[in-house]
C-alpha cells in the first residue's frame, strides 16, 4: 500500500521536474492543465505595479467632513480658508522642491549609497540596483559636459526643453545629427513653441496656478530654432512636414501653416489627419466674415476627404473649436449641428471638448436660452465611462454647471451634471483647484437659489469648508438662502464661518449677515437666540479688534468700518433682555457709543431701535443708555426722538406720558434742578428733537439754563 | 435698503407663483375646497381669517398720529421747499406692498371658493413664512416684520434730517458700490432676476443637424504618426487631468509610477532587468570559464576555483562581471606566465597538453 502511495507521489515529482524542465527556468505561467496529483494551481495574472494599490484605494471613500489628505499632517494646522489652503499646499511642495534644488546643486554629495555593497561603492551612483532615476540628481548640461545623442534621446524623452536645445547645440547643431533625433527634437521644438514646459513632478504647484487663459493669437516663434531645424532637414519627409505645421498651427500662425500644407500637398507628401485637425483649428484666422470662414472649414474637410484621411473626435472639436470662436448666431449653430452630425454618421462620438464647445456656441450669456445640455448630459450618462481625451476636456464640467446656474437656472439639471462628475473617475475631469472652485460657485449658487432648503443645507453640509471654501459672492447668496429659510442656528454659525474663511473683513457681507439676524430674530428658539446675541457681540468685538490691529501695524489700505444701520442691528439683537446684569448691555453701549462718536457711516436705517432700545434701556435700570440713545437721535434729527424722549422720560419717572409733556414744557431752569443727570440729557434731547435747533444752540443754551440753574441753586 | 431688497424678492417669489407656475394654483384650489367644510367646523377658523384681513387693512392704514395733528402738538421746523426728484425705486417701493395685497384678492377672487382663505395663504406664501397648512397669526407677522416698520415711515410726509441723510448716503453707497465689488458678479446676479419671466428654454437636439455629406465611411487612414508628438499630448494630457493624490494608497501609486518605491508585487530583482533572461545557471557553474588557460592542478587552479566559488555566491554582479573577473585573473597570470613557469605552476597540460598530445 505505501509504497504504491510513495511511488504515485514519486511520479508526481518527476512530471514536476519534468515539466519544470520544458518551461524554461520554470519563469512560465503555469499550465491550466490538471496535475496528476489533483492540485492544479491557477493561472497566474498578470498585474501591473499599480493594480493592487488601485484596488486598495478604491476602498477609500471620500469622507466630506475630514480636511483633503495633504492637510493632514499637522491637525493643529488644518486650512479652513481658500488662502491657507492654497499657502499650505504651496509650502509644503516648496520643501519639496528646496531638496530637490539642494540636490541638484550639489550633486557630487549624492554619488554614494550606503546600502551599496563594499567593493562597489567607489564607483558612481548608478550602481546600485535598483537605479531610482528620480532621486538622482538631474544631469546638467552646460558648455563643458560633454555629450553624446543619448543625452538628447534622455532630455527629449522626458521633455526638457532647454537642456535639448544646450545639448543640440553642444553635439555640433543641425549637421551632426541623424535623421531620426533630429525630427524629435523638431517635434518637441514644435509642441512646446520653444518653451519650458511644466515639470511633471510638481502636482500642487499646476494645481494651484492661476488660471492661464490660452491666448487666442500669434505666438508662435518665426525664425526660431524649429524653422531653422525645418529647413535644414533634407529631404523633407512627411513627419518634417507634419511637426512644423502642427506646430505653426498650435500657436496660430494660421497663414504658414497653410501654406506649408499646400506646399506638401503639391509635392505629393501624405500629411495626416492630426495635421488637419491642427489646421481646421486655426482656419478663421485666414479669413473674415462668417460665411468665408465656413467656406474655407469646409473646403479643408474636403481636401481631407480627397487625401482618404479619415476624421477623429478630435477633428469634430477643431471644427466646433473654431466655430465657437466666430461668434454666434443661427448660421454658426446649424454649421454646427451638420458637423456634429457628421461625425456621428462616421460613428465618431463627440468627446468631452466638443460638448464644452457646443455649449460656448449655444448658451451666450446674452442670447436666448436654448438647453442643449439635457441631451448632452443624457448622452454622457449612457456612457460605459468618460475618458479624457485633450486637455481642454477640464472645461467641460465647469462651463455645464455654469450654464446650469446662469443660462438655465435648472437645480434638477445640475444635481446630474454634479451626479456625473462624481461617477467613477471622472473628478478628474475638474481640472484644477481654481476651475474646481469656479464649479462649486455655480453648483452652490444654482442650489441656494432654486433648490428646496433641505437640499441646500444638505449640499453645503457637505461641501462647506473641506471640499469648497464659498467666496464672498456666494456667502452673500447662502446668508439670503439661510434668512428665507429662517434658519437662524446656520446663521448664527455664519458668523464664525465668515471670520475663519477669511470674509470677516467684508463689511458689506457682514452687514448683511446682521439684517438677516434681525430679520429671523423673532421667531426662533430661546437657546438659538442667545446663540445670535452671541454672534452680534462677537461681529462688533472683532471690528474693534480689527481696528486696534489697524493702529498698531499702520495699515495702508484701512478696513471699511460697519454702517450704522449694522450697528442699530447689533444693538437690537443685543439689547433683547431684561436682565440687568446681562453682559450683553456692555456691547449695546459700545455700541451706541460708536454711533455717537461719528464711527459709523450713515445713520441708522431704522431709527425705531434705538428708540425702543432706550426704554428698555430705562425699564432695566440703565438710564446713561437710554440718553445716550436718545441724545443721539435727537442729534441726527430723527422724528423718533421726540416720541422716544417723552416715553423714555415716562419710564424713568415712572409717570404717564401726558404728565411727562406737560413737565417738558417746564422751564428749563426748574427741570434741571429736579431731575437726575441722565434724565436731564433726555429732557434735553427732547428739546433739541423738538425744535429742530442745530446742535451748538441747543449746546449754549443748555449752558446758559446749567448756569442758570446754578445761580438758581445758589439763590436758594 | 435691506428691506427693500426683502419686498424685492418677495416680489419675485410672488411674481413666481403668480405668472410662472398657473398650474399650481388650479392644483391648489381642490386643496382649499376641500378645507372648507373643516374650517367651517372649527370655531376659531373664521375669526381667525377676519383677523388677517384686519390686520392686514391696519397694515395698510395710516400711522397712528396723521401729519396735520403731529404739527399741531408740535412745532416743527419751517418746511423748506425741496425739489422732488423723481426717485423712481422709492416710489416703487411704497406702493409695493399695496400691489402685493391687491393682485392677491385679485387672484383669489379669479379662483372662487372661499376667496378670504386662498388670499391669505397666498400672502402667506408671499411674505416669506412658507407655511401652507396653517395660517396663522403669527405666521403673517412674523414674514411682515420688516416691512410694517417701513411702512409706517414711509408714509411720512416730509423727510427729517435724517432720512435725508439716510437716503443720501444709502444712495451714495449703492452708487459707489458696483464699481467696488467686481462688476461682472453683480451684473450676473442682476440678469437672471429679469430673466425670469422669460419663456421656457427651447430644446435643441444636438444631434438633429443635416449631416455635410463630405466623408464616406472607409477604410480608417490617419496617416502619418508623430511619436514624440504624441508621447507629450499624452504628458500634457496626463497633467490636465492629475490630481494630489487623497489618500495614502494614491500617493504610493504616484510615488510607484515615478519609481521612487518598489513595485508591488515586491521583487528583490526589481532593477536588475538585464539579468532577466540570463540563466541562473550562468551566474552559479562559473568554473567552466577557466577551462582553456588555467592549470588542471596545483595552487592556481585551486585559487581560481576558490574565487569561482566566490562569484557563484555574489548576488550582485552580472554574468558578464563575473566573467570579466576571471578574465582579469587570467591576464594577470598570463602576464606573469615567465615566474610561474619558473616555479612550476603553471602547466596547462590536461587542456592543452592533451590536445597537444592527440595531434
Amino acid at each position: 500500500m505505501y509504497s504504491n502511495i510513495v511511488l504515485s507521489r514519486q511520479w508526481a515529482r518527476l512530471a514536476c521536474v519534468c515539466r519544470y524542465m520544458s518551461t524554461i527556468e520554470g519563469q512560465k505561467l503555469p499550465q491550466a492543465a490538471r496535475s496528476s496529483d489533483g492540485i492544479s494551481p491557477p493561472p497566474r495574472i498578470a498585474r501591473s505595479p499599480t493594480d493592487i494599490l488601485q484596488a486598495l484605494a478604491a476602498t477609500v471613500g471620500t469622507d466630506p467632513s475630514a480636511a483633503h489628505y495633504k492637510y493632514h499632517d499637522d491637525p493643529y494646522l488644518i486650512p479652513q480658508s481658500n488662502y491657507r489652503k492654497r499657502s499650505y499646499a504651496l509650502s509644503a511642495e516648496a520643501g519639496r522642491k528646496a531638496a530637490a534644488w539642494i540636490r541638484d546643486e550639489h550633486a557630487e554629495l549624492f554619488t554614494m549609497r550606503e546600502w551599496d555593497p563594499p567593493m562597489k561603492m567607489k564607483t558612481p551612483y548608478f550602481n546600485a540596483d535598483p537605479q531610482i532615476e528620480a532621486f538622482a540628481p538631474k544631469p546638467i548640461y552646460n558648455d563643458e559636459s560633454k555629450v553624446t545623442e543619448e543625452d538628447l534621446r534622455y532630455t527629449i524623452q522626458n521633455a526638457l526643453l532647454e537642456d535639448a536645445i544646450k545639448v543640440f547645440e553642444l553635439l555640433g547643431g543641425v549637421d551632426n545629427l541623424n535623421d531620426e533625433l533630429k525630427l524629435s527634437l523638431l517635434q518637441l521644438l514644435c509642441f512646446y513653441n520653444e518653451k519650458e514646459p511644466v515639470s511633471l513632478e510638481w502636482l500642487e504647484e499646476r494645481w494651484f496656478s492661476a488660471a492661464t487663459r490660452e491666448r487666442q493669437s500669434t505666438t508662435w516663434k518665426l525664425g526660431g530654432l524649429a524653422d531653422k531645424i525645418f529647413t535644414a532637414m533634407e529631404p523633407k519627409t512627411s513627419e518634417a512636414y507634419s511637426a512644423i505645421i502642427q506646430g505653426m498651427a498650435k500657436y496660430y500662425q494660421a497663414e504658414r501653416a497653410h501654406v506649408l500644407a499646400q506646399e506638401a500637398r503639391e509635392q505629393g507628401i501624405p500629411l495626416s489627419t492630426t495635421v488637419y485637425n491642427s489646421l481646421l483649428g486655426c482656419v478663421g484666422f485666414l479669413k473674415e466674415g462668417v460665411t468665408l470662414r465656413v467656406e474655407a472649414l469646409k473646403s479643408i474637410l474636403n481636401e481631407m476627404n480627397e487625401q482618404g484621411l479619415s476624421p477623429n473626435s478630435e477633428t469634430l472639436s477643431a471644427c466646433l473649436r473654431s466655430i465657437s470662436s466666430w461668434g454666434s448666431g443661427k448660421a454658426l449653430q446649424t454649421v454646427a449641428l451638420q458637423v456634429v452630425a457628421e461625425c456621428r454618421q462616421l460613428g465618431i462620438a463627440p468627446s468631452l471638448s466638443a460638448y464644452y464647445y457646443l455649449l460656448c456656441l449655444f448658451c451666450k450669456e446674452q442670447g436666448p436660452r436654448i438647453d442643449i445640455l439635457t441631451n448632452i448630459i443624457a448622452d454622457l450618462e449612457n456612457r460605459e465611462s468618460i475618458e479624457a481625451t485633450q486637455a481642454t476636456d477640464t472645461n467641460f464640467f465647469i462651463t455645464a454647471m455654469g450654464v446650469c446656474s446662469d443660462h438655465l437656472q435648472d437645480v434638477n439639471l445640475a444635481e446630474r451634471v454634479h451626479a456625473l462628475l462624481m461617477k467613477g473617475d471622472n473628478y478628474k475631469l475638474v481640472g484644477d483647484a481654481y476651475k474646481e472652485s469656479i464649479y462649486y460657485r455655480h453648483l452652490v449658487t444654482v442650489t441656494c437659489k432654486y433648490a428646496p432648503f433641505e437640499k441646500t443645507t444638505q449640499l453645503l453640509d457637505t461641501l462647506v469648508p473641506n471640499i469648497y471654501v464659498p467666496e464672498p459672492s456666494v456667502m452673500e447668496e447662502i446668508i439670503r438662502t439661510l434668512e428665507v429659510g429662517g434658519a437662524g442656528d446656520r446663521l448664527a454659525d455664519a458668523w464664525s464661518q465668515l471670520v475663519v474663511f477669511g470674509h470677516a473683513k467684508r463689511t458689506k457681507l457682514v452687514e448683511k449677515l446682521l439684517s438677516a439676524l434681525c430679520n429671523c430674530y423673532t421667531y426662533q428658539d430661546d437657546e438659538v437666540k442667545a446663540k445670535i446675541r452671541q454672534a452680534a457681540a462677537d461681529i462688533l468685538k472683532f471690528g474693534q479688534l480689527m481696528e486696534e490691529r489697524e493702529e498698531n501695524e499702520d495699515r495702508r489700505s484701512p478696513t471699511q468700518k460697519l454702517s450704522a444701520s449694522a450697528l442699530s442691528n447689533i444693538v437690537e439683537l443685543c439689547s433683547d433682555t431684561q436682565d440687568k446684569l446681562d453682559p450683553n448691555w456692555s456691547t449695546v453701549e459700545n455700541a451706541v457709543q460708536r454711533l455717537r462718536d461719528e464711527q459709523a457711516a450713515g445713520v441708522p436705517a431704522r431709527p425705531q431701535i434705538l428708540a425702543d432700545l432706550a426704554q428698555k434701556a430705562a425699564t432695566v435700570g440703565k438710564p446713561e443708555l437710554a440718553a445716550l440713545a436718545v441724545t443721539y437721535l435727537a442729534e441726527c434729527g430723527f422724528e423718533e426722538a421726540t416720541a422716544a424722549s417723552v416715553q423714555t422720560l415716562g419710564v424713568m419717572l415712572n409717570r404717564p406720558v401726558e404728565e411727562v409733556e406737560t413737565l417738558l414744557q417746564e422751564q428749563k431752569a426748574s427741570l434741571a434742578t429736579s431731575l437726575h443727570p441722565s434724565a436731564l440729557a433726555v429732557a434735553q434731547a427732547y428739546h433739541i428733537a423738538k425744535t429742530g435747533a442745530p446742535l451748538h444752540e441747543s449746546e449754549s443754551s443748555s449752558a446758559s439754563s446749567e448756569s442758570d440753574s446754578e445761580s438758581s441753586s445758589d439763590d436758594e | 435698503m435691506l428691506s427693500r431688497l426683502r419686498i424685492r424678492r418677495d416680489i419675485k417669489f410672488f411674481v413666481r407663483c403668480l405668472s410662472d407656475k398657473p398650474p399650481e394654483h388650479d392644483a391648489k384650489m381642490p386643496e382649499v375646497k376641500a378645507k372648507d367644510p373643516k374650517d367651517e367646523k372649527k370655531d376659531g377658523a373664521e375669526s381667525s381669517t377676519e383677523k388677517i384681513q384686519a390686520l392686514l387693512k391696519l397694515m395698510m392704514a395710516e400711522p397712528q398720529i396723521s401729519d396735520s395733528e403731529y404739527r399741531e402738538r408740535f412745532t416743527t421746523a419751517p418746511e423748506r421747499p425741496k425739489k422732488q426728484k423723481p426717485d423712481v425705486i422709492e416710489v416703487k417701493m411704497e406702493k409695493i406692498e399695496e400691489n402685493i395685497t391687491k393682485a392677491a384678492t385679485e387672484v383669489a377672487q379669479a379662483i372662487g371658493g372661499n376667496v378670504k382663505q386662498t388670499e391669505a395663504e397666498l400672502l402667506s406664501r408671499v411674505l416669506g413664512k412658507i407655511n401652507q397648512t396653517t395660517t396663522t397669526l403669527s405666521d403673517l407677522i412674523v414674514g411682515m416684520k420688516v416691512d410694517r416698520s417701513r411702512d409706517a415711515e414711509e408714509t411720512a410726509p416730509r423727510e427729517t434730517r435724517g432720512q435725508q441723510v439716510k437716503r443720501l448716503t444709502e444712495k451714495a453707497r449703492t452708487v459707489t458700490q458696483r464699481p467696488r465689488y467686481s462688476p461682472r458678479q453683480q451684473t450676473e446676479e442682476q440678469m437672471p432676476k429679469q430673466r425670469k419671466s422669460l419663456a421656457q428654454a427651447n430644446t435643441i437636439d444636438i444631434f438633429s443637424g443635416e449631416p455635410l455629406g463630405i466623408f464616406k465611411p472607409q477604410q480608417v487612414n490617419y496617416g502619418t504618426k508623430l511619436d514624440v508628438w504624441e508621447q507629450l499630448n499624452q504628458r500634457e494630457l496626463m497633467l490636465a487631468t492629475s490630481q494630489p493624490p487623497a489618500n495614502y494608497f494614491q500617493k504610493m501609486i504616484v510615488w510607484t509610477e515615478q519609481g521612487k518605491v518598489w513595485k508591488f508585487p515586491i521583487d528583490n530583482e526589481q532593477g536588475m532587468e538585464e539579468e532577466q533572461n540570463v540563466h541562473f545557471s550562468e551566474h552559479i557553474f562559473i568554473d567552466s570559464h577557466l577551462e582553456g588557460w588555467c592549470p588542471t592542478k596545483g595552487p592556481i587552479r585551486h585559487f581560481m576555483e576558490l574565487v569561482c566559488v566566490g562569484l557563484s555566491k555574489n548576488a550582485f554582479y552580472t554574468a558578464k562581471e563575473k566573467f570579466d573577473h576571471i578574465m582579469w585573473y587570467k591576464e594577470y597570470f598570463e602576464s606573469k606566465q615567465d615566474v610561474l613557469k619558473e616555479i612550476g605552476v603553471w602547466e596547462l597540460k590536461p587542456t592543452s597538453g592533451t590536445s597537444e598530445a592527440t595531434t
